[in-house]
């Protein structure tokens, strides 16, 4: 149980480091990672470019499409692409920016590249807050665990802390039982 | 002794344990140090992220196997750049020509009034009208996008590509193809030795033309145009085959290249703006050759000859109720 939760810290923990990490990065690389996908309809390719691109604190998940005619059996080149820039404000980089709408950092774009394009701008402090609201309670649980954990090495009373390697059954001082169970209802918290 | 050892070792195994977890402490900040680091301070781009114009170099350009490609509205900002705002009807979104030479595109044609399938094969395939020939009303059969085309490409590759994607684009089974055929033609042969008009001359005065330099050829019939100044649009430079192409598509006729040695490594010509306003048929081509031949000493003879003709067809009824735009 203690190893799962664990894990779960370790998961919940990483996106706020990734995420932290990230915000500064934003600062001195911007990142446009893409994502390209064609289908052919009616004779004509139905091209679909989306993208995530950072740049001086601001996240954008962005969506382009356009149309092309090729040649019979020349389709288009599909797949992940990743190219690194010198921290640029979206503001700078993304055409018609000023044409979106928002507040407090979010602002959002619409046919900003051709009709059908669509962007949505998020601060990094938003990311990095939902991380932290993400992990808080694992890190409250794993705490616990870690506490509980070293009060049994350490020959301590799980509930309260209180030294009971020269006590008998129970804590002298909480009443909890030694061996991890109380006589009754739940163990208090150790905190 | 027994349990002083086992005391002993309790105590080691506590220290060991506070000194395990302190060594995965630091191992785990060195490891997230250093995560930083590659994130965050390793990189050093050095170009600005300009995504508008990386994203129309995406769309107007060609892959390696590509030669030609066809790109419908609707279209990017750079583009509307491209196109000129403020040329044209205000709503014209017009088709556009981008050549892809050594080192990236360049705009080559631009049209306002719609486009149609005479225009896609002669800026694709660098044909003048002559040397084409169109089977039923398909000349005039419109279109709407740029095309992107590989200028190195050989004529056969580009034909090919082109009757690909107009099937797909018009939803036509239209062919291009080249066949060899027994056609009026007019031979350019002798030598390029440019002389002075004096009739010529003498108009140019009159009509108080401007100042040209004496290497131009001028490419009139009749009469001179009556508007005074030059309009630099109708001077042109280039080789003597592009020439002969203005020549045919001025005219209508199809020229075959025999003019001797040396030829001229640059030819500079005015069109004069009434042939460009005059529907051809209601001038005298003839005349424009004749007065071609007194200032550059070629001789036009018209004679038949079998020589490579491109057809472009359709071979079945639509495959697409409706086709076109």
């Amino acid at each position: 149980m203690r190893y799962l939760l664990n894990i779960l810290t370790v998961l919940l923990v990483a996106p706020l480091v990734v995420g932290g990490l990230l915000w500064i990065r934003s600062f001195r690389v911007s990142d446009d990672l893409t994502w390209d996908s064609a289908k052919q309809e009616g004779g004509k390719w139905q091209h679909v470019q989306r993208g995530i691109y950072a740049g001086k604190g601001k996240l954008i998940y962005y969506r382009r499409p356009w149309v092309t005619y090729r040649e019979a059996g020349h389709p288009p080149k599909t797949g992940w692409d990743v190219a690194h820039y010198k921290p640029t404000d979206p503001a700078d980089s993304f055409p018609n920016y000023a044409s979106g709408s928002g507040r407090f950092g979010f602002w959002s774009m619409k046919d900003y590249w051709v009709v059908g394009s669509r962007a949505l701008v998020i601060p990094f402090w938003a990311v990095t807050g939902a991380a932290v609201v993400l992990c808080l309670p694992a890190l409250m649980l794993a705490r616990r665990g870690w506490v509980r954990a070293y009060r049994r090495q350490h020959g301590l009373c799980v509930a309260c802390g209180y030294d009971v390697r020269a006590s008998g059954k129970r804590c002298p001082e909480c009443g909890f039982s030694v061996s991890g169970k109380k006589d009754t209802g739940e163990a208090p918290d150790p905190q | 002794m027994g349990r002083g050892f086992a005391t002993c070792g309790d105590r080691l195994s506590g220290k060991s344990s506070v000194m395990r977890r302190s060594w995965l402490v630091i191992a785990g900040v060195v490891v997230l140090a250093v995560l930083a680091w590659l994130l965050c301070f390793a990189q050093k781009p050095t170009g600005p992220a300009a995504l508008g114009k990386k994203w129309h170099e995406q769309v107007y350009s060609l892959d390696e196997d590509e030669v030609l490609r066809l790109i419908p509205p609707p279209y990017s900002p750079q583009r509307a750049v491209d196109f000129g705002r403020g040329r044209g009807p205000p709503t014209a979104l017009g088709e556009m020509v981008y050549q892809l030479q050594q080192g990236g595109t360049r705009v080559t044609q631009r049209s306002y009034g719609g486009g149609y399938l005479v225009n896609a094969v002669q800026w694709v395939m660098f044909l003048s009208r002559p040397r084409v020939e169109y089977v039923k009303d398909l000349m005039l059969v419109p279109y709407a996008g740029d095309w992107i085309v590989r200028t190195d490409a050989p004529l056969e590759r580009r034909a090919e590509a082109l009757q690909s994607i107009l099937r797909q684009a018009m939803g036509r089974q239209i062919s291009i193809e080249r066949r060899m055929e027994d056609r009026e033609v007019i031979v350019a042969s002798g030598k390029w030795e440019l002389r002075q008009d004096p009739e010529l001359a003498r108009l140019i005065k009159e009509r108080a033309l401007g100042e040209f330099p004496f290497a131009t050829t001028h490419l009139y019939t009749t009469a001179l145009s009556p508007t005074p100044g030059v309009r630099w649009d109708d001077v042109k430079t280039g080789d003597l085959p592009e020439f002969l192409r203005v020549l045919e598509q001025g005219t209508m006729w199809r020229f075959e290249d025999e003019v001797t040695e040396p030829r001229p490594r640059f030819v500079t010509w005015r069109r004069d703006p009434e042939l460009r306003r005059t529907p051809t048929g209601q001038w005298n081509p003839a005349e424009l050759l004749a007065n071609v031949e007194r200032q550059t000493s070629l001789k036009f003879n018209k004679t038949r000859r079998t020589v490579p003709v491109w057809f472009v067809l359709e071979e079945s009824a639509p495959t697409r109720p409706g086709g076109g735009r």
